[in-house]
């Protein structure tokens, strides 16, 4: 994971470059396989910074106006335990957020204009229902 | 008397969070009409439709798209009887949806909701009506209508009011003078539905500087709860 961090971290400093350096790197692809994790950084794009918390409501809230159906406090604890073990790592590792878990505070890095178009556009229409 | 009531509904520990994209939603002004207090938090643009969290003792009980509530809130509001099958969040939704909430209101308000209530227990035409008039001189300008009420329907009319007046007795009106100098505040109206349960309502309004604070209901176990409280003064 270090060396990965590492040229994660040399291709943050290159953003101004014209090609973004994430579209080359694997782990952003992993990290945008999910549509759970397209959603949070979505979110994360417009609102810089939130809690996980409010990540698990945003969540819900895209599966209730799909679905229609309440989201319950249990569908809300599931999507948390979810964001905290599988999806909030992944993006991290992928250099595209920062997770503090004490607080549960979540941020997101600063992204090439491109990736943010990507990201943008990944969550517009829905192509399947992984999550 | 009645300010547990009014004060149970003004303040349970629930938070509302609405989450849009755009301008404030119509559901936001409804529910303020129904003592609620309801943040805005933003959504991306191209996140398409908005959504309410409802939280109760800072727990997340539930997430319901703005839709959802809207098509709930379409007359008539039909609410489960039965509350145990039901999730957290739907049992605060429903708390909230059936009653309405109002502060700031005059008489002629008040008067109208009243109305309504009379109107429904006249076309049921039986069960039991409970009135709480504060004074008897207030029953007086009212005394024709209820008058009709009693001689045209089989209802059971209690009046509970300070006898600053002698009322005339009307056969199907009993009154309660003795109880009603702890009601002096209150202007309250309950009506169980008769043979009817789902037509039960009831009005409680608590006067301040000429002003009633309180809420109305179409819930029948509210509605009992209010009745009772009359009838055990």
């Amino acid at each position: 994971m270090g060396g990965s961090d590492n040229s994660i971290n040399r291709r943050r400093h290159s953003v101004e470059d014209d090609f973004p350096p994430q579209l080359s790197d694997d782990q952003f692809y992993r990290a945008l396989s999910s549509y759970h994790r397209r959603c949070v950084l979505s979110y994360l794009l417009e609102e810089n910074e939130t809690t996980v918390d409010e990540l698990a409501t945003v969540l819900c809230g895209w599966e209730t106006t799909t679905t229609g159906t309440m989201q319950t406090s249990t569908d809300h604890s599931k999507i948390y335990v979810a964001l905290v073990h599988v999806h909030l790592p992944k993006l991290v590792d992928a250099g595209l957020i920062e997770y503090e878990p004490n607080t549960g505070s979540v941020q997101i890095n600063t992204l090439h204009p491109q990736v943010a178009d990507i990201i943008r556009q990944s969550v517009g229409v829905r192509q399947s229902d992984d999550s | 008397m009645f300010d547990s009531l009014i004060a149970e509904v003004q303040n349970k520990d629930r938070q509302f969070t609405v989450y849009r994209s755009g301008e404030p939603t119509e559901i936001e002004q409804w529910l303020a009409t129904h003592g609620v207090t309801i943040r805005s938090r933003s959504l991306p643009p191209h996140w398409p439709k908005p959504f309410i969290e409802i939280k109760a003792n800072d727990e997340v009980v539930g997430v319901i798209g703005v839709e959802a509530i809207e098509a709930l809130i379409e007359p008539p509001l039909v609410t489960p009887g039965e509350r145990d099958g039901i999730s957290e969040g739907y049992r605060v939704l429903f708390d909230i949806l059936e009653k309405t909430m109002f502060s700031g209101m005059n008489r002629h308000d008040l008067l109208a909701i009243s109305r309504e209530i009379e109107d429904r227990a006249f076309r049921v035409g039986n069960g039991i009506l409970k009135v709480s008039f504060q004074t008897f001189s207030t029953f007086k300008s009212q005394i024709e209508l209820y008058r009709t009420l009693a001689t045209e329907t089989d209802l059971d009319i209690h009046i509970y009011a300070i006898e600053d007046w002698t009322p005339p007795p009307i056969s199907g009106i009993t009154y309660h003078a003795n109880a009603a100098e702890q009601f002096g505040a209150y202007w309250v109206l309950a009506y169980d539905g008769g043979t009817d349960e789902t037509q039960s309502c009831s009005l409680v309004g608590k006067e301040r500087s000429g002003e009633f604070t309180g809420f109305w209901t179409n819930n029948s176990a509210i509605t009992e709860e209010i009745s009772k409280t009359l009838e055990n003064a």
